[in-house]
């Protein structure tokens, strides 16, 4: 049986993409897993829609290559986790 | 450590299970904001499905209370619901080895608030252990949290045999199937009990290569 320590870090960004892209650099050496609050979200692209000739917003946070994330995808812009 | 986000436990846009596993336990890790209608709240409490082995909650939770907040001198309506769900997950309020604000008001004459909360299992380490850095906030007025929870993973030992690439052996073991196989009579698979036997007979060709 081995004993780990698990390190979190949780702040709520208040959708600053400069502030999370911060933590999400300074971070990657030190942290286990990050927990953001009011992550940003931006437009990345329109896909094809079946209703919507302009097709259908699809909208994420940033990433960083030292992470993986996990987010709820849908099409909503809003999103608080 | 491999992680993952259980939207098949919950799946709602202010709440994150995410989900690991120590070779022993899955283990669970709960991200919140609840906004100031306590919409994540009321929703985890409506919902909140076995996650036995949570180790730690955590969050913006919006709830002012005097229970964590001295300066705070009411209690909130929410504050049952709240400690239910923690409670229903195994988790106590964990108290920072350095309390203090975990929000600064926009506005000085608003008073700064704890809102940041940790919920984590009393029988980890990590509990009341973790810190509050107003010094990493930056241009928040959110002062992070760092929590250090302790997990016990089972050192699993796998050993397997493998032929070696381009060897010799490869090419009898790839010799024998490719025979065998040939060699199967599957001109009679008339009826189930005919494909099972020829089904049978294939998985020895591979077991006796």
């Amino acid at each position: 049986m081995i004993k780990k320590t698990l390190k979190i870090f949780s702040q709520n960004v208040r959708k600053n993409k400069t502030l999370m892209n911060t933590i999400l650099e300074n971070n990657k050496n030190s942290m286990d897993i990050i927990l953001v609050q009011e992550p940003p979200k931006s437009l990345i692209r329109c896909v094809p829609s079946h209703t919507d000739p302009t097709g259908d917003p699809i909208y994420s946070t940033p990433n960083h290559p030292d992470w993986t994330l996990f987010i709820r995808q849908d099409l909503a812009q809003e999103n608080y986790t | 450590m491999r992680f993952t986000l259980r939207l098949d436990i919950i799946n709602h846009r202010d709440v994150n299970v995410l989900v690991f596993y120590s070779g022993q336990h899955i283990n669970y890790v709960i991200n919140v904001y609840s906004d100031d209608n306590q919409n994540a709240l009321y929703f985890l409490n409506r919902n909140i499905v076995d996650l036995n082995n949570t180790i730690v909650m955590t969050g913006d939770f919006n709830i002012r209370d005097n229970d964590w907040d001295p300066n705070y001198p009411h209690h909130s309506v929410h504050i049952e619901d709240l400690l239910t769900l923690a409670e229903s997950l195994g988790l106590d309020l964990s108290p920072p080895t350095n309390p203090g604000p975990t929000r600064f008001a926009d506005n000085p004459r608003d008073t700064n608030s704890v809102i940041d909360l940790a919920f984590i299992n009393p029988n980890n380490s990590g509990f009341s252990q973790h810190s509050l850095h107003p010094e990493l906030r930056r241009p928040s007025d959110y002062v992070p949290l760092i929590i250090e929870v302790s997990i016990n993973e089972t050192n699993i030992n796998n050993s397997f045999w493998s032929i070696s690439k381009d060897s010799e052996e490869e090419k009898n073991f790839t010799k024998a199937i490719t025979d065998s196989t040939l060699a199967l009579d599957t001109s009679n698979i008339t009826s189930k009990e005919n494909l099972e036997v020829v089904v049978q007979r294939l998985a020895s060709i591979f077991n006796e290569a």
